[in-house]
């Protein structure tokens, strides 16, 4: 019972971290619009925390480059688990048209397992919500927590 | 503007807001042009300057008078420092000063070129704070040494990058 | 009495939500802080190699990710160094919507600025309806270019979008209704006396710090110097056009905030006059093909809401550029912040470093160390101290 109790308060109420691994800022900013009265996700229960501590999900962006790669590993180590992370943008999926650059370190799912991923350039808000819909139903199947 | 902001800003009256046409009403003048293109000539006549358009000036100097010139640029001319380009060519590497006199919107582009065994050129950085990072940036792109700068780590690539590592140069011959 | 140590405390990078928190060194001698030091290098992409093997067509794409608040001003500045470089002329009605376009990011910068400023001061209400303020800017970017952010819009040679006439009215009642609400913002900024004592003489930068350190845009605006490119090297309609500069002399926050919050009355001033020459030239000349790649050097500049943006591009008559050489306005301003912070408390360093705007996706991002190496608060601490002060004074909401 008390597994699906967990689960349940996971479902409703997901804590997210921004993790910035060198992005162009569109999509952080398109994140911080999301608290704003428009979209306003905080009524579903989403907040946005200031330490990886409290996270459930991780919101990467940004194509990952050799300097920042060693915090983002540090960051997802120091997460408790179960976590999702999402790789959010077309940086974080597969380095966009940053593949060429000699700084490139990779796409995010070559370091770290990604479980949702929201596409766009910058994805829209409602991507961001659709995308968190998502995470949502994975956790509810997920069998153990 | 809505006037109330004007009034209770008192933007007028504090000297400030001063707008129209721009400051500075001599910027299409042609004699202004060609009195400041007298000056560069009359103070650094072994340079090579070109007039590619009214207002890109392209200026080819010595690499031993880069100061001497960044100064009458910068102090003399009153221009603003924009940025400097560096390159790796065949003949060497060559870095170009952006010079910016604003009240003409004017460029003059300042160019030194190094050779490639040894690329050395004085700092700029005495004659103000604005020139610290483009160097430091160049030198770790490029590898060229500025004599006089003061803070030579690296800017933008990681601090475990190895000496040699030097992104922009390009392999000749 | 013991000698007050020197400490250092590191202040994390500019949006108090992004991870890690070493990126500036404030060295602190008690309440004051007495110097700063800067690291970069977490968001270098290699943007000027990239390019070097990009076609001149593909390189507008490149650039615009730069940076997403000033989306425009790199493609801006891009497509006229290609085009000072092949010599390329552009058609009227190309630079009547490219004026449009970048001023409308114009507005929609200032206003994310605006708000970001208010929630380091505790002004979570400033925060929320700027950016409220800020969305019906966005959905006519969106109705005019099919994205709210990167418009891929620039071409060397023209615009890739035309404006229709159908457009036209819902753009001039978001005008309409931007400007009142601007004033509403604008009158309820200037005219509180919390934030006229929490920032009038805090983080000044004076005129010859400014020469000094060549800053550029709002930041060397509200010191004194009269430097904007759109009136100094004239380009795309903004000679065709009555419109103001504005210049403050003070150099403290209080400037900067009013040289922004004043600039963008001058943007809706310029984007209905555009609007207005739009209606009188035929629809469809939007582009004057480049014949041959350029051969040559060439330099293009923007007025981004930051500063001047630079652009070079050196090109040997190949469809490659040679060199591509990209200068973001917060090069040269985030360095200034090393004086403009001296002799400030640390409770208002977050708005100092706040108050160039910085754009650390152009620049880089900025780590704060402590002269020992040793933490004394990290960024959300010192955004705290900033909201705490304010609402001591008896403001915030």
């Amino acid at each position: 019972m008390l597994k699906g109790l967990k689960k349940g308060a996971l479902a409703r109420s997901l804590w997210v971290y921004h993790v910035s691994a060198s992005p162009c800022n569109n999509c952080d900013i398109e994140i911080l619009d999301l608290l704003t009265p428009r979209f306003d996700v905080e009524r579903f229960g989403l907040l946005l925390v200031g330490s990886p501590r409290h996270a459930d999900l991780l919101l990467v962006t940004g194509m990952v480059n050799k300097k920042v790669l060693d915090r983002v590993l540090r960051v997802y180590a120091q997460t408790p688990k179960p976590c999702l992370v999402a790789a959010f943008g077309s940086c974080a999926i597969s380095g966009d048209l940053f593949v060429d650059s000699y700084n490139f370190a990779g796409p995010l799912d070559k370091h770290i397992p990604v479980d949702v991923y929201i596409g766009g350039c910058p994805p829209k808000p409602e991507a961001m919500i659709l995308g968190v819909v998502r995470a949502i139903e994975k956790i509810k199947k997920l069998k153990d927590l | 503007m809505p006037d109330e902001v004007t009034k209770t800003q008192n933007l007028e009256k504090n000297g400030a807001y001063i707008g129209g046409k721009g400051f500075f009403p001599q910027r299409d003048s042609e004699a202004e042009f060609k009195r400041v293109e007298g000056q560069c000539r009359e103070f650094y006549p072994e340079g090579e300057l070109n007039l590619v358009s009214k207002r890109r000036w392209y200026w080819e100097i010595a690499a031993e008078d880069v100061v001497k010139v960044a100064d009458f640029c910068f102090n003399t001319l009153g221009c603003r420092f924009s940025i400097a380009t560096g390159e790796d060519i065949p003949r060497g590497f060559t870095i170009l000063y952006h010079f910016s006199l604003d009240r003409l919107g004017l460029l003059i582009n300042v160019r030194v070129t190094l050779p490639h065994d040894d690329p050395q050129v004085d700092s700029l950085s005495v004659l103000g704070r604005g020139f610290e990072w483009i160097e430091r940036e160049m030198h770790e792109i490029l590898g060229i040494e500025f004599r006089g700068l003061g803070d030579t780590r690296h800017l933008l690539l990681p601090d475990d990058s190895p000496d040699d590592y030097h992104p922009y140069r390009r392999s000749f011959g | 009495m013991a000698e007050l140590e020197r400490k250092i405390i590191p202040i994390g990078p500019f949006h108090p939500l992004q991870e890690e928190a070493e990126y500036f060194k404030l060295t602190v001698e008690g309440e004051k802080v007495v110097g700063l030091d800067i690291q970069l290098g977490y968001m270098h992409r290699g943007h000027e190699k990239i390019c070097e093997g990009k076609t001149y067509d593909q390189i507008p794409f490149v650039v615009e990710r730069i940076c997403g608040i000033c989306s425009t001003s790199h493609p801006f500045a891009c497509v006229q160094a290609i085009e000072d470089a092949a010599g390329i002329e552009i058609p009227p009605r190309a630079a009547y919507i490219r004026t449009i376009i970048g001023e409308l990011e114009r507005l929609h910068s200032h206003l994310l600025w605006v708000g970001l400023a208010g929630h380091f001061l505790g002004y979570n209400t400033v925060w929320m309806w700027a950016w409220k303020y800020r969305e019906p800017v966005l959905e006519m970017l969106e109705l005019i270019t099919g994205n709210r952010n990167h418009y891929a819009m620039f071409k060397p040679g023209g615009v890739r979008r035309d404006i229709e006439g159908g457009m036209i009215p819902p753009l001039l009642q978001v005008l309409d209704d931007a400007d009142k609400k601007i004033l509403m913002l604008t009158k309820a900024i200037l005219d509180d006396p919390v934030l006229h004592k929490r920032l009038e003489g805090v983080g000044v930068l004076t005129k010859e710090k400014a020469v000094e350190y060549s800053v550029v845009g709002p930041t060397a605006r509200a010191s004194g110097l009269a430097t904007d490119v759109r009136k100094d090297d004239p380009h795309a309609a903004y000679d065709w056009i009555e419109w103001e500069e504005i210049v403050l002399h003070e150099g403290d926050v209080f400037a900067k905030a009013k040289v922004r919050l004043l600039e963008c009355f001058e943007s809706t001033k310029i984007i209905r006059q555009c609007l207005g020459k739009l209606k009188d030239l035929p629809e469809g000349e939007i582009d004057a093909r480049m014949e041959y790649p350029p051969d040559g050097e060439g330099i293009g500049r923007y007025e981004a809401p930051r500063g001047e943006v630079f652009h070079y591009v050196k090109g040997d008559g190949s469809l490659y550029p040679r060199r591509y050489k990209i200068r973001a306005p917060s090069f040269m301003n985030v360095k200034s912040n090393e004086v403009a912070v001296l002799g400030g408390s640390v409770a208002d360093a977050a708005i100092t470093l706040a108050a160039v705007d910085p754009c650390y996706c152009c620049t880089e991002r900025i780590a704060a160390f402590n002269t020992k190496g040793k933490l004394l608060y990290t960024w959300d601490d010192l955004l705290k101290l900033s909201q705490e002060k304010t609402a001591r004074m008896g403001g915030g909401s």
